[in-house]
């Protein structure tokens, strides 16, 4: 007896072939979503930032007889405190503590650090005010997001 | 000689069809229900940092016009100088209406000789609800000739920032000092106070509307002096605004 048998069935070739091709729509779906949410959190970053910029520019205004003071501040990575005593050092102090968001908030009992400390890269990212020669123009340069982002204000002070 | 042609499907074949079947629709579940958290996140928070944006935005502006005196000012009796043009309260106290705990700010300032604004902000309850909003009640004092005055507009409440848990005010003088207190219960000191704020401060807390994540989280947020703790599983952020009341240092 001859048996002359046709299995048209999947074969598990296929079976993996097909696994690794919708495996590969679900990786680019979550891609997207990826993107999607970092291109979100990059605006609220810089929302944050322009209130940052914004609170520099105001505190500069408020204080035009001691502007080249301020082209001091000049930070990285670090927000180092130098608790000094004149209004310029603790404007600046306060803008490091408001940079860094210390002491805002906490979850499970650790500091929510914004994502420009996170991944603040000390050769690109920078945040700096910058006075001419006579103290009458202010200028801040707020570089984050290892560089890519950057945010100035200007200002003729008086 | 029988020709048998079979085109069925084998029991192995089902099988594995059937786990396949599983696993797709697991990972399609999976994936559902990541972009479905996710999209929530997103939502909330970028719900809540427009709000917040415009909100103080909009608070920046008003506070940088506050206590501006209109020399030209219509009515002889009541010049903005001589009272009180910026208020700090912790309420209750002062405007019982407001949550207790969070501050409560009020500032005066005249937009035209006819025309003063008033402007409080202040944290309030929903209706039947403990969640708290920043209320904003805007009133205008229009006097259309001197010594007549009225407040046509009265305490139209507005919903300024939804879901707002906490609200501080600090003012600072030109030594980066607090000044305090800045309000009429602390009589002349009060008023007198206000003259030397060079600096406003605005600290605010929102919370999402929704609970978006799965488990409680433990919350510590401090703002300014206020510190306090929450554990569940709504999602918050803070924001801060620093302005110069240009107006006050200069009267």
């Amino acid at each position: 007896m001859n048996k002359n048998t046709t299995n048209k069935g999947i074969s598990i070739i296929e079976s993996l072939v097909c696994i690794v091709i919708i495996g590969i729509g679900f990786i680019g779906m979550m891609q997207i979503s990826a993107i999607s949410i970092r291109s979100m959190d990059r605006a609220i970053e810089k929302n944050k930032i322009n209130f940052l910029t914004e609170m520099m520019m105001e505190d500069l205004i408020a204080d035009p007889d001691q502007i080249k003071e301020y082209s001091k501040f000049n930070e990285r990575c670090g927000y180092n405190l130098t608790n000094g005593s004149n209004i310029y050092e603790k404007q600046k102090d306060k803008w490091r503590k408001r940079i860094k968001y210390e002491n805002q908030i906490k979850i499970s009992n650790k500091y929510r650090k914004p994502r420009h400390i996170i991944n603040c890269d000390t050769s690109k990212d920078l945040k700096q005010v910058l006075t001419d020669a006579n103290g009458s123009k202010a200028r801040i340069k707020f570089l984050t997001n290892k560089g890519k982002s950057k945010k100035y204000l200007g200002v003729v002070i008086k | 000689m029988i020709k048998k042609n079979l085109s069925g499907i084998t029991l192995v074949e089902t099988l594995v069809a059937i786990v396949i079947g599983v696993i797709s629709v697991a990972a399609i579940l999976f994936t559902f229900q990541t972009f479905n958290r996710t999209y929530k996140t997103v939502e909330a928070r970028v719900g809540m940092n427009s709000n917040a944006r415009n909100a103080l935005t909009q608070m920046s502006r008003e506070l940088r016009n506050t206590g501006r005196i209109d020399i030209n000012w219509i009515h002889t009796r009541n010049s903005l100088s001589g009272n009180q043009y910026l208020t700090k309260f912790t309420s209750p106290r002062g405007y019982p209406q407001y949550f207790a705990g969070a501050d409560f700010l009020q500032i005066f300032y005249d937009e035209s000789p006819t025309s003063r604004i008033r402007i409080d902000y202040g944290l309030k309850k929903y209706k039947n609800s403990n969640d708290t909003y920043l209320a904003r009640t805007y009133m205008v004092l229009n006097c259309p000739m001197p010594n007549r005055c009225t407040f046509p507009i009265r305490n139209v409440d507005q919903i300024f920032i939804n879901n707002v848990e906490d609200f501080q005010v600090v003012f600072k003088d030109n030594k980066g000092v607090e000044v305090s207190p800045v309000n009429s219960l602390a009589g002349n000191e009060g008023k007198e106070n206000q003259a030397l704020v060079k600096t406003i401060e605005i600290y605010l807390t929102v919370r999402s509307k929704n609970k978006i994540y799965n488990t409680n989280k433990e919350w510590t947020i401090k703002n300014a002096d206020n510190e306090y703790s929450k554990k569940d599983q709504y999602h918050r952020d803070s924001y801060f605004v620093s302005t110069y009341p240009r107006n006050i240092v200069k009267n």
